[in-house]
């Protein structure tokens, strides 16, 4: 196994301060080195093209740029998490190194006068991106016209703003544009593009899609596609590749949270691409989003989820260390099993927080618990409800150290362990400290 | 002010053209203005190892030297300047302009592997400043 050296491209605190001085400054032979990098960019305009060549690399020796989770674009375009704008005139990435992989990345080109610059040039694997050109400027999403960098995987991409015109036609404007390589295109969504995608001189046997959603595109798809090129999804009355899939979904309407702004999740009143697409989770099984892909896939680069987490958020086994719901969790946040350190719920958490394993360092809701934050196992040290807690700050087990309740109405249970005065932080009515605390315990802390 | 992150130390490869688009000792790689808070590899002196190190020039601004950023491209291939579907196809190595080390007297060399960092006018730089393309050192007052 190669060796794996990680650099981090940071506006400040980090290796490097561009993913173009990162290519300079680690520029070699990672063959000779048997090294594989990694390439981590953080949250930051990154402006100026980048250029990986003069490298020497193989299939596992090679270059993988791409975002933290925590610095990541959620699914749609995202000034405040890491992004590339390229030189004027110029692509953003262009690779000639075998095995460049690009992941979670956003790159914009810019283009005063130029056409056919690329957001991404050659570079054989490039996942969960958001790319885009500059608007009403003449350019291509992702291209792979060289040979030999290794097959191609384009898959869970948004591509939108790929523009052509007559003059040039359905040589530019293409959100994917596959001429060499064997590629498997998979999920990506494709909007505003003049040609999703295109396939040129393979003669149908090198470049497969599946599951792509191609959305306000004046020509869906173009080129001789391999067998087995099949459910993919637009607008359009027909695909305009051959051969066609039987299970391909034309003059669909299709539904994206706000297409005006950009967001090209699935709306949830979608038909056109939600369980309409084939299981791919041989090859990969989450989103653009990092969501697991459901039981039955959608088309497109996202996978639609219901504002509110509906199923259980339970840590299964050993070794997770953070249990997180965004929006509304219906049911319980309860690892069940050790090492899980941190559970935390924004907003709403309906049930309960029941951390039922040790190891648990923290438990934390935002909102409104209405339920339960009762760990029923050695390790909580701290329990905070911020705002409204409705039931009960149960505490069964040792080692809690303080419970924080910000407002009335809630009860505190201590069944197996004795606060210190100091460690009660908020103010509870006589009537329910009573039951809980020896008077002479309440009495020094709230006089009456 | 501006600060010129420069190659300290050559890449190379056995193949030509791969050779021409590694970065050359003195290749200028990026440009900042003064007092960039430039990152730990950055800023490794080439005697501890790092790959670079930063000229500041005292009297020129970001803008001004920003172009020494750019490739050397083939202008000759027919509407290069405006059909630029790869980069690497129509580069003839990196940068246009390059800082020549050999120019540079020993006691400043000895600064810049030791603590990769050198600061001085445009009129006392200027000698080092090499163009690629037509191999002239740059000359005038200014830039």
């Amino acid at each position: 196994m190669p060796t794996v050296r990680t650099v981090t491209v940071k506006s400040s605190g980090g290796d490097y301060t561009s993913l173009a001085n990162a290519e300079a400054g680690e520029q070699g032979d990672l063959v000779a080195a048997d090294t594989q990098l990694n390439i981590e960019c953080y949250s930051m305009l990154d402006s100026g093209s980048v250029t990986i060549s003069g490298w020497t690399t193989d299939a596992t020796r090679y270059i993988a740029i791409y975002t933290p989770t925590s610095e990541r674009h959620s699914g749609k375009w995202d000034t405040s998490a890491y992004r590339l704008l390229s030189t004027n005139n110029q692509a953003g990435i262009v690779n000639t190194q075998i095995g460049t992989q690009v992941d979670g990345l956003q790159v914009q080109t810019q283009m005063t006068g130029a056409y056919g610059v690329a957001c991404v040039s050659d570079v054989p694997r490039v996942t969960n991106c958001v790319l885009k050109n500059q608007p009403d400027q003449i350019g291509q999403g992702i291209q792979h016209t060289a040979t030999g960098l290794g097959d191609s995987f384009f898959v869970n991409n948004v591509i939108y703003d790929i523009f052509s015109n007559a003059t040039f036609g359905s040589g530019y404007g293409n959100a994917i544009r596959c001429d060499n390589n064997t590629a498997e295109v998979y999920n990506n969504t494709i909007y505003n593009a003049y040609v999703g995608l295109m396939a040129v001189g393979h003669g149908g046997t090198n470049v497969i899609a599946k599951n792509n959603l191609l959305a306000n595109c004046s020509f869906p798809a173009a080129g001789v596609f391999a067998t087995g090129t099949d459910y993919n999804c637009t607008d359009s009355a027909s695909m305009g590749y051959s051969p066609a899939g039987t299970h391909d979904r034309v003059s669909q309407t299709i539904s994206f949270v706000d297409a005006a702004n950009d967001d090209f999740h699935l709306a949830s009143s979608d038909t056109s691409s939600i369980d309409h697409a084939v299981d791919l989770s041989a090859s990969f099984t989450t989103d653009i989003d990092g969501e697991t892909r459901g039981a039955t896939w959608d088309i497109g680069a996202d996978e639609y989820v219901s504002s509110g987490t509906e199923e259980d958020l339970a840590g299964q086994a050993d070794g997770v260390s953070s249990v997180t719901a965004a929006l509304e969790v219906s049911r319980e946040l309860s690892p069940s099993t050790d090492g899980v350190s941190v559970i935390t719920a924004d907003l709403d958490v309906v049930r309960g927080l029941v951390p039922a394993a040790d190891g648990v360092s923290s438990v934390t809701a935002a909102l409104v618990v209405s339920r339960e934050l009762s760990p029923s196992a050695d390790g909580v040290s701290v329990i905070s409800a911020a705002l409204d807690v409705l039931r009960n700050l149960q505490v069964s087990a040792a080692g809690v150290s303080a419970v924080h309740g910000s407002l009335e109405g809630a009860t505190i249970d201590v069944l197996a362990e004795t606060f210190a005065p100091a460690q009660i932080f908020e103010t509870f009515a006589p009537a329910q400290i009573f039951e809980t605390f020896a008077p002479a315990q309440i009495f020094e802390t709230f006089p009456n | 002010m501006a600060e010129l992150l420069v190659k300290a130390v050559d890449a190379s490869h056995s193949d030509p053209a791969k050779d021409a688009m590694c970065y050359k000792r003195g290749d200028v790689v990026d440009v900042q203005e003064n007092g960039f808070a430039w990152g730990a590899m950055e800023r490794l002196a080439p005697a501890s190892g790092g790959q670079f190190a930063i000229i500041q020039i005292s009297d020129v601004t970001r803008q001004q030297v920003i172009n020494w950023v750019m490739n050397h491209w083939n202008t000759d291939i027919a509407g290069v300047d405006f059909e630029i579907v790869n980069n690497v196809t129509n580069t003839i190595r990196r940068r246009r302009v390059r800082i020549d080390v050999d120019l540079v007297p020993a006691g400043v060399k000895q600064t810049l592997n030791t603590t990769g960092f050198y600061s001085n006018t445009w009129a006392a730089i200027r000698q080092y400043v090499r163009n690629k393309q037509t191999d002239a050192t740059a000359s005038g007052a200014t830039i």
